[in-house]
């Protein structure tokens, strides 16, 4: 698992890294070409735009190719999101909502230990030291973070 | 409405609401530390910082969510809409901050990096059946939280309409429903998380109420919104439909109705109605739902403008709605169900009130 994070982060350390370096050549040229309305943006409207440019960048790559290919491809002002799908979806989703999460914080709270105050839960809960306490003090354990619990 | 993109298109609407946003976050942020100080001495700054840029992102969610159905049911309510995604990427930032102060408090210590100990401290510290029996409190609430970060993120780096007109509306909008996915990934966070530790009861409860009134509102909506649609069709001759009575579409203002499963909607302006689509060109707000201001159709979500007699915006700006014909015969109004090509003008029906 550890190994597989350390991967995963590797991954998405290069993909931003690729990212930043196709943000730069999306703001020299591939901006204005794929939409006109950028042209004569100011430099506020570019910070804006460049965490979404490093985000998406394979999807704005794709864009600015088939821009060469076929011209501009910016949706243009007519079009509009089918909004009866909207509407679908959005039921869809609160149906979901509405049954996945009372389950699974009902899971959360029903399973909960008992009242640390009563001192029955040591066994339970994890390692909780609140910043100050003497247990606090104690050096942290190797990948052991001390206070999990306090987010 | 601009011809060029600009960082944020401030106007005065803008101005005074992003004020009002500022000063409500501080106060809800400074109310949390006062209370927190008042219960407990102890607490440390930087636990301050994360448990109050958690609760404030957290309450800042509940109020983005229920803004679109409050909107739905009370127009009162739209003024919050036309600037919802400032409020939205505030939100990120102070889940950004709850996040990064969490993870250097108590991820930075060990000899991981903290990101990865954020994503893996439960393999070795959490075993969820340690005792034998499922205990919630082991299990990995840091990974939801992560995930709901990176929605808010992406939501909150494509919000200006650069991206809503390069990402296309379809994507776009379906990209931003991810914010139901990031809420209920935040609950289950809070769940198996803070929820652990903190005994009270009044916690569970709050978050319980939250999501009810949440829920609720969104599935009202959403009834309201079938009810509309299922709306029964009136009679029909020469390819009209009759829709509504004329005296129904009142002087400046809009109305929507159905027509063979679309929405159009009719607006009546110095005594003639006229007919357009009911989906604005910009996000798909309801331009029925809007009014005519300055002899323009208005649409209520963001204020974009539509000339009532062709459907176009006024100059420079290029968007268009389909316009309908429309008959008032007799007190009713009939509606052509298929849509004229755009920018066909149409010189609206007289309505004679008498």
């Amino acid at each position: 698992m550890v190994e597989f994070v350390h991967a995963s982060l590797l991954a998405i350390q290069a993909y931003g890294t690729l990212g930043l370096v196709f943000a730069l050549a999306f703001h020299w040229r591939g901006l204005s070409r794929l939409d006109q309305g950028s042209r004569g943006a100011g430099l506020g409207f570019r910070w804006v735009i460049t965490p979404g440019v490093v985000a998406l960048w394979p999807w704005l790559a794709v864009r600015c190719w088939r821009t060469k290919q076929v011209g501009s491809f910016a949706e243009g002002p007519h079009a509009s999101a089918a909004p009866g799908r909207l509407r679908a979806a959005h039921g869809l989703a609160w149906k979901a909502l509405a049954v996945l999460l009372p389950l699974a914080v009902g899971v959360a709270l029903w399973w909960r230990p008992i009242d640390p105050s009563s001192g029955d839960v040591t066994e339970s809960l994890p390692r909780t030291a609140a910043p100050g306490s003497p247990d606090a003090s104690l050096p942290p354990q190797p990948h052991q973070p001390e206070t999990q619990r306090s987010h | 409405m601009s011809t060029t993109y600009r960082a944020i298109d401030w106007n005065r609407q803008k101005r005074r609401y992003d004020l009002t946003l500022v000063v409500l976050v501080a106060l809800v942020f400074l109310s949390f530390m006062g209370v927190s100080l008042l219960r407990s001495t102890h607490i440390t700054a930087e636990t301050l910082l994360i448990r109050g840029s958690a609760v404030t992102a957290l309450l800042l969610l509940h109020v983005i969510l229920a803004i679109g159905p409050l909107a739905r049911f009370d127009p009162r309510f739209l003024p919050l809409l036309y600037n919802r995604r400032h409020l939205g990427v505030t939100m990120f930032f102070l889940a950004l901050v709850h996040s990064v102060f969490a993870t250097v408090q108590f991820h930075a210590l060990g000899d991981e990096s903290p990101l990865v100990s954020v994503l893996t401290a439960y393999r070795q510290d959490y075993n969820v059946f340690a005792s034998g029996g499922f205990q919630p409190a082991h299990f990995p609430f840091e990974p939801f939280g992560a995930a709901a970060l990176v929605i808010l993120f992406l939501m909150a780096a494509t919000s200006h309409d650069f991206w809503l007109r390069n990402l296309g509306a379809g994507f776009w909008k379906a990209l931003h429903l991810g914010v139901y996915a990031a809420y209920g990934l935040l609950l289950v966070h809070v769940a198996f998380g803070a929820l652990q530790s903190e005994r009270s009861p009044a916690y569970p409860l709050v978050l319980g109420l939250g999501f009810v009134v949440i829920a609720g509102l969104h599935l009202a909506a959403a009834r309201k919104e079938a009810r509309l649609d299922r709306a029964e069709l009136g009679a029909e001759q020469d390819g009209f439909i009759s829709v509504c009575r004329a005296s129904e579409v009142r002087e400046g203002r809009g109305r929507v109705v159905m027509a063979r499963g679309q929405r159009v909607a009719l607006f009546r302006q110095q005594a003639r109605i006229f007919a357009t689509s009911n989906v604005c060109r910009h996000q798909g707000g309801p331009v029925g739902e809007g009014q005519i201001v300055d002899g323009c159709i208005t649409c209520p979500w963001h204020g974009w403008n539509y000339q009532p007699e062709d459907g176009c915006s006024p100059p420079p700006f290029q968007e268009v709605l389909e316009t309908y014909n429309i008959r008032v015969i007799a007190g009713h109004v009939w509606l052509k169900a298929t849509a004229n090509p755009l920018g066909t003008r149409c010189a609206g029906s007289l309505v004679d009130d008498r």
